[in-house]
């Protein structure tokens, strides 16, 4: 049996191998992921929008053991920061080494769930090898286009290290 | 062997959910690329995740293997009996698997996936070691058996 623990390593594992059978097999996984998330959180993020989203990641916080915290809170708008990512840590502290986009899968099955849900959001991967990274979750396009720009500027010439659903 | 010895030590909570983040992964590998997938992700797993444990068996030692099998069931707070013989052998009995259990809770039915990727791990744990793990089915999980190959006369 794989420990809930160890999860992590293994889904490494299989990064790796959809990764030889090319970017749809990876992407249709993220979208696979996506919709297996959607029972924990679709409810919720769809009926009480960002106050349901803080409500979620808070409980991820204490069950993942995460080193996170909160930027920005309101009705509109929910930033937070993941300063020491419990899941990267465990797979680059691993003796069967990491998969180059282990990182990408976050945004990956959280970006449909947020489309699904009517909000917009920006991620800043700040690098795929680091477990640090930045989620900002808008109720407003414009609000969101503008953040985008920001972080954008934060990585001139890496483009590839922000993702978003719009 | 003490749980700080083994090479993961997990600690703080634990995220019972990923049962079935796992079963979501081995079903889509089944489903697009077919068992073998599945049986080639589960032995990079079991025999370079799980390096030191794999080693350790190849070298005749099971401290890490029971260890972690003790640890991480108890973590998961199981319903388990580990009985450990001198010659490093073992029986566990799982008499409630964590992993089944909470795919019950997720109303997920697929007892034989589950169970299929414990007999793969273990097969890549034993590969080229002097051990085998034999796996019985139970209610609501396994006794598993970790024995010295027979060697054919």
């Amino acid at each position: 049996m794989i420990p809930s623990d160890h999860f992590v390593r293994f889904y490494n594992e299989i990064f790796k191998y959809l990764r030889k059978q090319g970017p749809e097999a990876v992407a249709e996984y993220y979208r696979t992921i996506s919709r297996h998330q959607e029972t924990h959180c679709l409810k919720l993020f769809t009926e009480k929008g960002i106050p349901g989203m803080k409500e979620y990641w808070d409980s991820i916080e204490r069950e993942e053991n995460c080193d996170s915290e909160t930027l920005e809170y309101s009705e509109d708008v929910y930033r937070s920061c993941m300063n020491r990512c419990p899941s990267l840590s465990k797979v680059l502290d691993n003796d069967a080494g990491a998969s180059e986009i282990y990182c990408r899968h976050c945004p990956g099955w959280v970006l449909p769930l947020f489309s699904k849900c009517g909000f917009y959001c920006v991620y800043d991967l700040v690098g795929l090898d680091i477990p640090r990274c930045e989620q900002a979750v808008f109720r407003n396009l414009d609000d969101a286009r503008a953040y985008r720009e920001r972080v954008l500027r934060r990585h001139p010439g890496h483009p590839e290290l922000v993702e978003c659903n719009f | 062997m003490k749980p700080e010895e083994m090479r993961y030590c997990s600690t703080g909570e634990v995220h019972l959910d990923f049962h079935g983040s796992t079963y979501v992964g081995l079903k889509y590998l089944l489903d697009h690329f077919g068992m073998e997938a599945v049986d080639e992700v589960l032995t990079a797993t079991g025999q370079k995740v799980y390096k030191s444990i794999h080693e350790r068996l190849k070298n005749g030692d099971t401290s890490e293997l029971l260890c972690f099998w003790r640890y991480y069931l108890e973590r998961e707070k199981c319903d388990f009996t580990l009985t450990e013989n001198p010659d490093g052998t073992a029986v566990l009995e799982l008499r409630e698997c964590p992993a089944l259990r909470q795919l019950a809770k997720e109303k997920i039915d697929d007892r034989p996936l589950i169970c299929h990727a414990t007999e793969k791990l273990n097969e890549a744990w034993c590969g080229g070691s002097p051990f085998e793990i034999a796996v019985e089915a139970l209610p609501r999980g396994c006794r598993q058996t970790l024995r010295r190959k027979t060697v054919a006369k």
